[in-house]
């Protein structure tokens, strides 16, 4: 398992929203991306409905698991490809190690995969032995600096040009400039030599294809076609929900998923592989491999609240909308998948309790839907990861915040029926408020135990005349 | 721990708790979706006119701009194969070295004679050679890998092209190797005006329904390229050959001649 971290989200967080820099990328990635994504959605020509039939494909999809599952893995066998069944994070790492052993493997080049990161794949691999090099650009920047990613689709979005430049300056020894196409270059010229003498190459699945037995890997810079070009071996890790049932969904998916991805038409290159070289081809790996990998998943996929988080294609669509994400950025999640979507998976994944930040700290504002490619209701998730905290709070202990919550929201429950009883309420509320209203008309903090409602917020107080009041005086006026 | 699949699909289907059987889901998931069936889409694109098909040439020409795809109509093959020359004679290679180029074994391509035009330049041509189903050996795909590694273009044809997404499409079959159009600078690709379909749903029904094995299907990989290679990993600024080539011309041969 790779590290995790969601226990830090709030000083993370903290830390994000000083960060200047950041605060500018961000700001950046969000105008451009988000927007622009919104606008590809408008120019669809079956409109942003398309989202919906999306939807229900996924859904349908995810829901006949089994079945897609067996006739993929049959239809790659045929093939002369090999799958690999993996319960969890240890065994699909041990599973691409112990190939790599079999294969002879020295050096590994990788295209960028959220779900090697999920497992840990990199540092695994390293500790037994083997080099490995990330060729995704941002990727690159990142496995150089020795972070981790901060977008799931652009990895150093954190990072400016200086930044990159002093980087290269100081690991690949050329001359500091902070020019990208310079900088895009010399990394092309390093991951050419990576590319020519690698031993395996290791990519993930964006959506596989049961009926052909075919994987598919996206890109726009080549990288992912390289790695699974040039080396003898290749080896393909997916999580096991990204699969669709016939060809035709891809039409749909993938003009979303660019949309949602990069606001594109269609990402650069899209690859459909199914197997190893066959007789007469001069290039291809001789070997193939599908790693397919549950670790958590079949646990969501048995849970009916949450099963739609696996209809996600992880274009980070959502994380181009969102208003935390766009202030906290993507290290404060703490795990592979950030933003709203890493806000209900992550959970899911590794524990409610241990990630119960992420979900709190989302605001419900629903900008995620709206984006998602395949309309996935996140901000009910969220909610309902919410309300799963509660009651597994309520069911191990008997004291403790909840029954101080419960008994306040009883007294306000019969407060709020007995009209005079709520009038005393709301009197004695606003001649409290008094000392706390700020010259600009707001309250700034209140004190124990309320102080919890103002530390990140203000607060606008009761209104001096109640709405019954003013209604009443109303009526008698006429 | 390591599954076996069956255990492995098992834990899943008892997580979906379906009580369906699985052969009716089966049938379910698997029949065609509505309209995308066997002869509907390919009926259609094949009863194109070539005004028709002349339209599409033009929304390919107009989806290739914003993505840096030069699509250039050209009258025929030798045409084509001067326009190919003048691009040799003009662009310089990235690396260091002589020009070469590597070319696939393709009747269309074979048919702009290239070694004997590019001769006057002295721009040797490589294609990989007729292995007639034997098995290759591996100094044979060194050898290879040195040829097009070290060519500063590479010509491809290509099987579809569509004009909606501006994408070519290949199939990996024995003497159009992918990495032609991956490892040179310059990817050039010469297709013909038949060649262009509308989108994505024709080019699927195309390669899931038309003609017979072993040109059915998608083979053991199928590559769709909308566009040269480009990143903008670094403050998203867009910049063109990230690691695959760094531009992308498209002739198409169009015989009334639109140019």
């Amino acid at each position: 398992m790779s590290r995790i971290t969601t226990e830090n989200y709030k000083s993370e967080a903290r830390k994000a929203i000083k960060d200047r820099v950041l605060q500018s990328a961000l700001a950046s990635v969000q105008d451009r991306l988000g927007k622009g994504t919104a606008r590809a959605y408008r120019e669809l020509p079956e409109g942003p409905e398309l989202r919906r039939t999306a939807h229900d494909m996924r859904m349908q999809a995810v829901e006949n698991l089994d079945i897609l599952l067996e006739t993929l893995a049959d239809n790659i066998g045929k093939n002369g490809g090999q799958v690999i069944f993996a319960d969890d994070a240890q065994a699909a790492v041990a599973a691409c190690i112990d190939i790599a052993r079999r294969h002879d493997v020295k050096q590994v080049v990788k295209g960028k995969s959220m779900v090697t990161e999920e497992i840990g794949l990199n540092p695994a691999l390293q500790a037994a032995g083997i080099e490995v090099t990330e060729t995704d650009l941002g990727e690159y920047i990142i496995q150089l600096a020795g972070e981790s990613p901060s977008h799931i689709i652009a990895p150093a979005i954190h990072k400016t040009r200086e930044q990159v430049g002093r980087l290269f300056a100081e690991k690949l020894g050329i001359a500091y400039t902070n020019d990208p196409p310079t900088l895009t270059r010399t990394a092309r010229t390093a991951l050419r030599q990576k590319f020519l003498t690698a031993d395996m190459g290791i990519s993930g699945c964006n959506l596989a294809c049961a009926e052909t037995g075919h994987i598919t890997t996206v890109s726009n810079e080549g990288n992912i076609r390289m790695a699974t070009t040039l080396p003898r071996v290749h080896v393909a890790f997916m999580g096991m929900e990204r699969v669709t049932a016939r060809l035709e969904d891809h039409d749909i998916l993938f003009r979303l998923l660019s949309r949602g991805a990069a606001a594109q038409h269609l990402a650069g290159y899209i690859s459909y592989i199914g197997g190893p070289r066959q007789a007469g081809q001069m290039d291809g790996p001789e070997a193939f491999y599908l790693i397919i990998i549950d670790n958590g998943r079949s646990k969501i996929l048995a849970d009916p609240e949450f099963r739609e988080i696996l209809c996600c294609i992880r274009c980070a669509a959502c994380l181009n909308v969102c208003p935390v994400y766009g202030k906290i950025g993507g290290h404060a999640y703490g795990f592979a998948y950030s933003g709203p979507v890493g806000a209900v998976v992550t959970p899911l994944l590794i524990g409610i309790e241990r990630a119960r930040d992420l979900f709190l700290g989302e605001t419900l504002c629903g900008a995620c839907k709206d984006a998602c490619p395949v309309d996935i209701d996140l901000p009910r998730m969220l909610l309902a990861l919410r309300a799963r905290l509660v009651r597994g709070v309520s069911d191990r202990t008997t004291g403790g915040s909840v029954t101080v919550e419960k008994a306040v929201y009883k007294a306000w429950s019969a407060a709020i029926r007995n009209r005079r009883a709520y009038a005393g309420l709301i009197r004695t509320a606003n001649m409290l408020q008094r000392p706390f209203t700020g010259a600009d008309g707001m309250i700034h903090r209140l004190p124990f135990p309320l102080a919890g409602w103002t530390r990140s917020r203000d607060l606008k107080p009761l209104a001096l005349t109640s709405f019954m009041d003013r209604w009443n005086k109303g009526l008698s006026g006429k | 721990m390591m599954a076996t699949q069956h255990d492995f699909i098992g834990r899943v289907t008892a997580a979906l708790g379906n009580a369906e059987m699985p052969e009716q889901r089966r049938r379910r998931v698997f029949a065609a979706r509505p309209g995308h069936g066997p002869g509907e889409i390919v009926k259609r694109a094949r009863a194109r006119t070539e005004a028709d098909r002349l339209i599409l040439l033009q929304q390919l020409i107009a989806q290739g701009k914003p993505l840096n795809l030069n699509v250039i109509p050209t009258k025929d093959p030798s045409d084509t194969a001067a326009a190919i020359a003048a691009l040799v004679a003009e662009k310089a290679p990235e690396w260091e070295g002589p020009k070469s180029v590597a070319v696939w074994r393709h009747p269309l391509i074979d048919r702009l004679d290239l070694p004997e035009i590019l001769a006057p330049q002295k721009v040797p041509v490589y294609s990989p050679r007729q292995t007639n189903g034997a098995p290759e050996s591996t100094n044979e795909r060194s050898f290879f890998r040195s040829r097009v590694g070290s060519a500063f273009i590479g010509i491809t044809s290509a099987d579809y092209c569509l004009a909606e997404t501006a994408t070519l499409v290949m199939k990996t079959v024995p003497g159009r190797d992918r990495s032609v159009s991956l490892l040179p600078s310059i990817h050039v690709a010469v297709i013909e005006l038949n060649q262009i379909i509308r989108n994505l749903p024709e080019l699927y029904a195309y390669l899931k329904y038309d003609g017979k094995p072993p040109d059915w299907g998608l083979a053991n990989c199928l590559t769709l390229i909308s566009g040269p290679s480009k990143t903008a990993d670094i403050e998203l600024t867009m910049v063109h050959g990230a690691h695959g080539p760094r531009e992308l011309y498209l002739y198409v041969v169009t015989p009334t001649s639109a140019s």
